[in-house]
């Protein structure tokens, strides 16, 4: 029986040893395409983690270990700066929104969305609705307000949907699966993917290094080719 | 005096120990929330239009889903219970949608009935594809629980209320249905509590609309990004509603209370009253089993053979619960068994109403059965020998032309076994009547006519009185109490006859003219043998014709018999009994493997011939 609390305290640190060396990145769901060329980039050794902004940022000021944090908006990134958690935000590249079409559906421009076309778009209340909803015009219904990108992308790509408005960077990554149609006036309206250094870093020097590998004329070659506008 | 209590029992240390973690595991994690919850902002939220729409939606889906899936659940947990080996393979397909992802889920319903699927059920993007996703995900949980139900239900029970006379339809909605009603609602209270949390497969497969197809989890997912308080209080608001749906599910539970067993004396029986009530209109039928075997009418029957004779197997297929013999009964056939079927959500007089279908009448019959003081009794609440009156007035209520009772008594009071008999007695003059029993003392008393069983087949029938007195085989002889030797008749004197069996011969008187070389039997009661231990006596000494040599097989001493049983091996495979006094045992140094001789006056022995 006196092993037991040995062994208890051996599993729980197996399950959270940290890497003594190397940067955790935490990554707006739309950059995980990026990663290889970034850890290919690198002086140090990354690990990155992706999810949702705000999700990331609820993550950062609950206190999750990371180094660097990505956004996919400014807004998500202002909260993470009021929470204390990140310092100096930096845009790095740009994104925009496009409209994806399902093989087979007969719309080539924003002007044949009709009342019987089934349209999927971001919620207002995430960025990507936030930017649609500069876009569009409001007597366009559409027929579901989804919770992110992936979700607008899944339903027309399933063919659940007819068309939806996503950024060019997903719509790129589902390749054939869908065509892409621009939508006038997004170049206007882009969206600021942010990156910023956390306060509570083990490395500020080494994370400072890899947000200014980010911004680097090295990079722009690898942002545009994933669909992004790199930073000037 | 107050009631007793069961004793408490405590579980192990350890189990204590590990039920207190999981429990705090799922208590500790909602009570966290509870912390975060800006509760002075639950007026403002709740007064919200948005918040209003998302309730809308999502009570709207609970009761949709919870209507849906009880009324296809319920169905396909009866289905399963009729499928061959039990449906096991299809009890683990419904789990399938607990076990899928939710998103995997909205893909498939997609795939189906999506806008693009098999067939385009304009669910998409609208408010019944919110319900159709719902009830995909909750349906197992009542087919889970309504299966499990079922399989708790006594067979006998719904076996018993066709019996005597219920369509199918009244046995699912009188007797199958009030079973498992607990159990419907603790399946619709988890199917509501589950549609009101469901948030992958209708975010794929409905989408998010407000006010359309946005529900409640989809609602707080989308708050947390730009007002995580919201999020917090409407989290709250959704776990108040779940443990509400979840209280009025059990309420069905907490209202039943174990009926307490009431003693009641019973009132005399009025034969004459009973018969009036139970006769059938067209008096009983014969019971023809094939082999040239007939029951006579109106009549009751005693079967008997050893166990595993095939006995409950013939009376299953005459009452038509089994298939696969030729009998040939024209009337209605009602079977009690020894478990006595009555449904248990009723009380005594409504389970005799299912067959009187007068409440008035049932009223009548209790009445001339003595039965009155149990008729507003919970079944649950009856005891063995009361149920298995009840159970027989029953049956007698359907007025079936035959009535099969096996071994209906095993297990109840001699006082209730007695008032059992007194009443079935009372009826048996109306109707064909099958008793399988072990007890000498109803064959003897109860039954004319003696159907005899071994192996499956038939091996003797004929009235009681008859094979009683010469019984055709052992089982028959040691229900009429006697000793029984078969053999070949060996030589026949003026007023002896001798048989011969191997070594041993028995020489009796026979009430009729037998010739050597006939087979013959020779039957005596026990008590006609004595034993002795030394040598033989000398020739011309002694009156008994008999003296077999023999060895005590089993000493058995019944309780609340003066006499002890001892069963004796003449050899050749023959076996008799004869009993002793205490003091003649002891005296005799009387054991098992003791070599005793056994003399039997040939005045007790009667020779019947043996008819092939």
């Amino acid at each position: 029986m006196r092993r037991l609390p040995v062994l208890a305290a051996a599993l729980l640190l197996s399950g959270c040893t940290a890497a003594p060396t190397g940067l955790t990145v935490l990554g707006a769901s739309s950059t995980r395409v990026i990663d290889e060329a970034v850890a290919a980039r690198s002086a140090s050794e990354v690990t990155f983690s992706h999810a949702g902004s705000s999700t990331l940022v609820q993550q950062l000021i609950d206190g999750a270990p990371a180094d660097l944090l990505i956004t996919a908006d400014h807004a998500t990134m202002s909260r993470a700066v009021e929470g204390g958690v990140v310092e100096g935000p930096r845009v790095v590249a740009h994104n925009e929104l496009v409209m994806v079409v399902g093989r087979g559906a007969s719309i080539s421009s924003v002007d044949d969305l009709g009342p019987d076309t089934a349209l999927v778009l971001c919620d207002p209340q995430v960025p990507c609705g936030a930017v649609t909803a500069q876009l569009i015009d409001p007597d366009i219904r559409p027929v579901s307000l989804e919770h992110s990108v992936a979700d607008v992308l899944g339903k027309v790509v399933s063919g659940q949907a007819d068309a939806g408005w996503v950024y060019r960077t997903d719509a790129l990554a589902a390749g054939d699966a869908v065509t892409v149609v621009d939508i006038p006036g997004a170049v206007d309206h882009p969206t600021a993917v942010v990156a910023a250094v956390t306060t509570g870093s083990a490395d500020r020097e080494e994370a400072q290094a890899l947000l200014d590998l980010l911004s680097s004329p090295a990079m722009r070659p690898v942002w545009a080719e994933h669909g992004f506008t790199p930073a000037r | 005096m107050p009631a007793p209590r069961p004793t408490p029992t405590r579980p192990p240390l350890v189990v204590a120990g590990l039920g207190l973690v999981a429990l705090v595991l799922i208590l500790g994690p909602v009570l966290a929330l509870g912390i975060r919850v800006p509760w002075a902002r639950v007026g403002e939220v709740l007064g919200d239009p948005t918040t209003h729409d998302l309730l809308r939606v999502t009570l709207g889906a609970g009761l949709w889903t919870t209507l849906l899936t009880c009324l296809l659940g319920v169905p396909l947990a009866l289905l399963i219970q009729h499928l061959p080996r039990g449906g096991r393979l299809v009890r683990l397909l419904v789990l399938l949608p607990l076990a899928m992802p939710p998103v995997v889920a909205g893909l498939a319903l997609t795939a189906a009935v999506g806008r693009r699927g098999l067939i385009d059920a304009h669910l998409a993007f609208a408010f019944p594809g919110v319900v159709a996703a719902h009830t995909f995900i909750a349906l197992p949980f009542v087919v889970v629980t309504v299966d499990a139900a079922l399989r708790q239900i006594d067979p006998e029970i719904p076996a018993s209320a066709a019996g005597v006379g219920l369509s199918r339809g009244e046995v699912l909605r009188k007797v199958v249905l009030p079973a498992v009603a607990p159990a419907v609602a603790t399946g619709a209270g988890l199917a509501f509590a589950r549609s009101l949390g469901e948030f992958g497969t209708t975010l794929t497969f409905a989408g998010s609309l407000p006010g359309v197809t946005r529900t409640m989890p989809l609602g707080i997912y989308l708050d947390r990004e730009t007002d995580p308080g919201r999020a917090y209080v409407l989290g709250a608001l959704l776990i108040g509603l779940a443990v509400l749906v979840l209280l009025v599910a059990a309420l069905p539970g907490l209202w039943h209370r174990a009926p307490a067993p009431a003693a009641r004396s019973l009132n005399p029986l009025d034969a004459g009253e009973l018969r009036a009530l139970t006769a059938p209109t067209t008096g009983g039928v014969p019971v023809r089993l094939g082999e040239g075997v007939e029951l006579p009418a109106d009549r009751i029957t005693a079967v008997v053979g050893p166990n595993g004779s095939g006995k409950t197997t013939l009376m299953q297929v005459i009452a038509g619960r089994l298939r696969g013999r030729a009998v040939d009964v024209p009337g209605r056939v009602i079977l009690l068994t020894q478990r006595p079927g009555l449904p248990r959500t009723t009380t005594v007089a409504g389970a005799v109403t299912m067959a009187t279908r007068d409440a008035s009448r049932t009223r009548a019959l209790l009445d001339a059965a003595g039965l009155t003081p149990l008729s507003d009794v919970p079944v649950p609440a009856l005891s063995g020998g009361q149920a298995a009156q009840v159970a027989l007035v029953r049956a007698l209520a359907a007025r079936p032309e035959v009535l099969i009772l096996d071994e209906p008594l095993t297990g109840v009071d001699i006082a209730s076994a007695t008032a059992w008999r007194g009443l079935l007695r009372a009826a048996a003059r109306d109707r064909t009547t099958l008793l399988v029993t072990h007890d000498p003392l109803e064959v003897a008393g109860l039954s004319e006519y003696l159907l005899v069983l071994d192996g499956g087949e038939v091996t003797a029938a004929g009235p009681t009185a008859e094979l009683l007195q010469a019984p055709p085989d052992d089982v028959v002889a040691a229900l009429a109490g006697l000793n029984r030797v078969e053999g070949v008749v060996v030589a026949s004197a003026v007023d002896t006859v001798s048989i011969s069996q191997g070594r041993i011969t028995v020489t009796g008187t026979s009430p009729e003219q037998l010739d050597p070389g006939q087979r013959a039997v020779a039957t005596f009661p026990p008590e006609a043998t004595s034993l002795r231990t030394a040598s033989p006596a000398a020739a011309g000494t002694e009156s008994a014709r008999n003296e077999w040599p023999g060895t005590i097989e089993y000493v058995e001493s019944p309780v609340g018999r003066s006499a002890t049983l001892l069963t004796v091996s003449l050899g050749e495979g023959v076996r008799i009994s004869v009993p002793v006094t205490r003091q003649s045992l002891l005296e005799l140094s009387l054991t098992p493997g003791s070599r005793v001789h056994c003399v039997t006056k040939a005045t007790a022995i009667t020779v019947h011939p043996l008819h092939p």
